[in-house]
């Protein structure tokens, strides 16, 4: 799947189908806004405008239960926020949540991908089942991860105990809830990379392998002229959407942490929910949102400043 | 940059002829073979271990090591432990909200990819930003907003308000596959039927729409499962117990003080084998419909 | 053919007809007696065999009111209170529900409940009793008790004698009682949350430590979090976390049913625990509870109160407060009695006698009623979820990383101290 144009303008630029002639300009001039409008309006009304409310709503200090009794308080919440180190801990561990998940989950979608794109026997069954993580609901994912965790009577410390180390609590411990939620979160996003990094290797034409082959070129040598070129751009924008759905992942972290061990899972999501709802601050939870807002735009900003570097190089 | 050549209109024979490409040597066969059960295994082991943990009673699971081969006598204990819920109905509502979902999801799908993809106009790469931007926005933000919307607007008494709230989230993505499908389509097919006379609209479901199916299938699937998954939205629009998605009753056998845990995994078990199974059927029609519009002109 | 006049005169008639409101299926304001739908929103629907009973209790006010119809409206338990608020935030929910006490006091304060000192000055036969307090706010009676719901210490007498024990009464009794069960059974000697997984049970179960030992975490003008008995509960609970006799990392449904299935020596519980343990167990029998006449920690400890309220935003108030006046009236205890086990109730309704006998241990639970402390922190109500984060962070800090307990508080303090600005 070529995401790499769905965001930038296409690289042929393709004259617009003339319609018939007579008094058609006028309709050719408002077609394209029939055909995208229901979108944009039905984005602006049930995503831009609560997303405009609750950065009104973060300039107040407001009661979840009084959406519209708040009362102004200016920059408090963010001055509050920028100043307490309970929001850097959620900063960092978004940050380090996301960089696990996307680099584990890429790397381990894509090398499924690169594995499955050879024909063997059973292949579709190994497809098939590496790929059932995606259709498992979260809910029971939190739950069958919650008892596989489980200290005193889980099937992991069943098994690490066997290997001679002790029982972990892998969802109490701080030094592990981390790595339990990313684990988890991997194995249930890991298939839709393999998906669409697989289907952007069989679009390879054979001829290239061949030729390459002839030339007496090595697997890694193929790997580097012929695999990677085409699949890169997949890859990139791939990466980049698993960056923004692991910033704003809810649910697997909450039903499996609540945000513990001590805050160590506490991401800026987990902790907009908590504000929201067990302080009962919209305000402060709408702060959050709205900071959060910002790490998704500076990372997507960033991601297509690379993407024209790499055009531009490539022209 | 390599050159590629075009896919021919016709999409199956070229995913034929990919399935007996020779694709990357990158790895020895012994190696490969172990990379791929350790991948089934990593993948599998939680299923597996759903089934076995409903299929234990509780005097296994707590204290004593739960056993490693599943008790399949007691598969017919299932239908005592679920038959207290009204579970069938739940997994037909899933299937209504996460089929709304998808429907609607794509006709908006549809109508904007083609214009992102065949129009030039003012505000166009707006419009591509606040698609892609909307992906950033969580919903434990915007529950509380779209709740009060809803409730102005009347919409909170059944599915069709949880449907319009997962289509705003899922429709992002099915744009930009078929935004990317149909850029693999060279145009000249839509010139010659514009040529003969042919309305806008009637190329666009006429002859546009038959040639993307594949795609059309890939976003189909993966709006489905967005709307199957679903559970924050579900579980605060939807107040009636008969009206509730699987995912939320599942949650549901998470009681107040004791919760069942081979109920709940025999719940979390049927929840999840209507979505595999759908997901065996339709499989190969993902891979096919992501690689139609995988190849750039 | 309508002529103009007689058109426009038929319109504005209409139009001044719709705008009195007067149709009586449309007025929030009506009577009682015009009847109508009440729903009925609770998360105590799905509890097993208890949720049914109740609910075939309180159906007999339709006897009463035959215009009235009961609806059910049923939210999981864990998502309840985050529903409730964010339907009554959207001015919607249910007609009638029950809340516990943390989540009920926002609502009152913020004056969204209907008020039921009607229920209060027309009510006949027993009086409310002193529980009822709880649903008074800002001068205001906001709810009725539902029931309350008092911890207690019990344990599983086979377990005890196994291993040749006797019931401890004090903590450092209770540690070792713990640990002589770990090692003369192997199985786990005690259990009580304690994980912020489950915050929002956690830090009212956390409460019967404290408060057991005198502490409290305000004085009505100032948060007392650092206090020195609030200093004592905190090291007795990490002394308990580290004795090695606890499961630590599991939830209390998971230590609920160990006990069930007899792998957990002793609790500190709810009533309710109790009723549900006996009601799904197949070993364990009612005679197999032994019990303390209350909990072995100095001062009185710990309730959970369930509150019956009327949302204010509802289209059928009247309905709504005369089914609660009914749900107090002796008719609506007597029946609830039956149904609710052994929880105070908003009258001193006794437990019937047959079910008393059966289930000696339910007395003690009940009698506790007298003495047992709310959660909710004197001065801030409204605020108690949000400063006892703070705090059980600290303590799950403390519990989990080791440290003073006195350093813990003091953090605390300080964070709720910036918190409440």
């Amino acid at each position: 799947m070529s995401l790499r144009t769905s965001i930038s303008p296409p690289a042929v630029a393709q004259p617009p189908i003339q319609d018939a002639p007579s008094r058609h300009h006028m309709w050719q001039r408002i077609s394209p806004y029939i055909y995208i409008g229901p979108a944009v309006v039905y984005l602006i009304i049930f995503m831009i405008v609560p997303v405009v409310q609750g950065i009104q709503l973060s300039f107040t200090k407001t009661p979840l239960v009084k959406p519209d009794g708040g009362t102004g308080v200016g920059l408090e919440n963010y001055s509050r926020l920028l100043s307490s180190p309970q929001f850097y801990n959620s900063l960092g561990a978004t940050i380090l949540y996301t960089a696990a998940t996307v680099i584990f989950a890429v790397a381990i979608g894509a090398g499924s991908a690169l594995l499955l794109n050879q024909a063997f026997k059973g292949r579709t069954i190994v497809r098939a089942i590496i790929t059932f993580p995606w259709a498992v609901p979260t809910v029971a994912t939190a739950l069958i991860f919650s008892w596989i965790f489980n200290r005193s009577d889980g099937v992991l410390n069943e098994v690490v105990g066997v290997l001679g180390v002790g029982q972990q609590g892998w969802l109490v411990d701080p030094k592990f809830g981390m790595a339990a939620v990313v684990l988890t979160s991997v194995w249930k996003v890991m298939p839709l990379v393999m998906l669409v990094v697989l289907a952007s290797l069989q679009s390879i034409p054979s001829e290239l392998y061949e030729a390459t082959r002839m030339d007496g070129a090595g697997a890694l040598e193929t790997f580097k002229a012929v695999t990677w070129p085409h699949i890169a751009p997949t890859v990139r924008v791939v990466t980049l959407l698993m960056t923004i759905w692991s910033i704003r992942r809810f649910e697997i972290i909450y039903l499996l942490t609540g945000g513990g061990p001590v805050d160590t899972t506490n991401t800026l999501v987990v902790n907009v929910y908590r504000q929201a709802f067990s302080n009962q601050e919209l305000g402060r939870a709408a702060a959050i949102g709205a900071l959060g807002l910002v790490l998704s735009l500076l990372v997507t900003v960033v991601y297509f400043m690379m993407e024209r570097r790499n055009a531009a190089k490539e022209a | 940059m390599t050159t590629q050549e075009a896919p021919p209109i016709t999409q199956s024979a070229p995913h034929k002829r990919r399935l007996k490409a020779p694709g990357n040597r990158s790895f020895s066969k012994p190696a490969r073979y172990v990379m791929l059960a350790a991948l089934v295994l990593f993948s599998g082991f939680p299923l597996y271990w759903m089934l076995n943990t409903a299929l234990s009673e509780d005097s296994e699971l707590y204290g004593q090591a739960q056993g490693w081969w599943p008790h399949w006598e007691r598969l017919a204990d299932f239908g005592d432990l679920i038959g207290s819920v009204p579970i069938f109905k739940w997994l037909t509502n899933s299937v209504v909200i996460a089929g709304g979902t998808t429907l609607l999801s794509l006709i908006f799908a549809v109508l904007a990819g083609y214009a992102l993809s065949r129009f030039k106009f003012y505000g166009k790469g707006a419009a591509g930003f606040l698609l892609f931007a909307t992906q950033m926005l969580p919903e434990a933000l915007l529950v509380v907003p779209i709740y009060a919307l809803f409730a102005s607007l009347g919409l909170l008494n059944g599915m069709g308000g949880l449907i319009l709230a997962n289509v705003a989230f899922t429709m992002p993505v099915s744009v930009w596959i078929i935004k990317g499908a149909i850029d693999a389509i060279p145009y000249e097919i839509e010139e010659a039927a514009a040529v003969d006379g042919c309305p806008r609209v009637t190329i666009l479901s006429l002859v546009l729409t038959p040639l993307i199916l594949p795609s059309i299938a890939a976003a189909a699937v993966i709006n489905f499962f967005d709307g199957w998954n679903e559970f924050l939205l579900a579980k605060t629009f939807i107040a009636e117990r008969d009206l509730w998605p699987a995912s939320v009753g599942l949650a549901s056998f998470i009681g107040q003080y004791l919760t069942s845990l081979n109920s709940v995994m025999a719940a979390a078990l049927l929840f999840t084998l209507p979505a595999l199974i759908f997901f065996l059927l339709v499989q190969r029609r993902i891979v096919s419909g992501l690689t139609a519009g995988s190849v750039k002109g | 053919m309508i002529d103009r006049r007689t058109f426009l005169g038929a319109a504005a008639a209409s139009m001044v007809l719709a705008g009195c409101g007067a149709t009586p299926g449309n007025d929030p304001n009506r009577a009682a007696s015009a009847g109508g739908t009440l729903k009925f929103g609770s998360w105590q629907w799905l509890e097993p065999g208890r949720g049914e009973a109740m609910w075939k209790a309180i159906q007999a006010y339709q006897k009463v009111n035959p215009s009235a119809v009961l609806a059910q409206s049923t939210t999981p338990f864990l998502s309840f209170a985050d529903k409730l608020n964010t339907e009554l935030g959207g001015k919607g929910g249910p007609d009638v529900f029950v809340v516990q006490d943390v989540n009920f006091y926002p609502l009152a304060d913020a004056g969204i409940l209907a008020p039921l000192s009607s229920v209060i000055s027309s009510h006949k036969g027993t009086p409310f009793n002193h529980t009822n307090k709880s649903g008074l706010v800002n001068g205001v009676q906001y709810g009725i008790t539902w029931e309350r719901l008092n911890w207690n210490f019990f344990w599983n007498r086979k377990i005890m004698d196994k291993a040749g024990v006797t019931p401890p009464t004090n903590v450092t009794e209770l540690i070792s009682a713990a640990s002589q069960i770990r090692s003369a059974t192997g199985l786990d000697g005690f259990g009580v949350r304690h994980q912020m997984t489950e915050f929002d049970s956690w830090f009212m179960d956390f409460d019967v430590w404290t408060y057991g030992h005198g502490g409290s975490w305000s004085d009505g003008s100032r948060p007392t979090i650092d206090s020195a008995e609030n200093i004592a509960g905190v090291k007795a609970f990490g002394e308990i976390y580290r004795s090695g006799a606890m499961p630590i990392g599991d939830d209390a449904s998971t230590m609920r049913t160990k006990f069930r299935e007899g792998r957990l020596g002793m609790m500190i519980d709810v009533s309710s625990t109790v009723a549900g343990i006996l009601r799904s167990s197949k070993a364990l029998t009612s005679a197999d509870i032994g019990f303390a006449e209350r909990i072995p920690l100095p001062k009185p400890s710990a309730h959970q109160e369930i509150v019956l309220a009327v949302n204010g935003y509802g289209k059928n108030k009247n309905l709504a407060v005369d089914f609660v006046g009914w749900v107090g009236s002796d008719e609506g205890q007597a029946a609830l009695r039956a149904a609710m086990g052994p929880s105070t109730l908003a009258t001193d309704v006794p437990l019937a006698p047959d079910y008393a006998a059966a289930n000696p241990w339910a007395k003690a639970f009940i009698d506790l009623a007298s003495e047992s402390r709310s959660p909710l922190i004197r001065g801030y109500e409204a605020q108690t979820k949000a400063i006892m984060r703070e705090v059980m962070t600290q303590v799950e800090r403390y519990l989990v990383d080791g440290g003073d307990a006195a350093k813990a508080l003091a953090t605390a303090q300080t964070q709720v101290t910036q918190l409440l600005g």
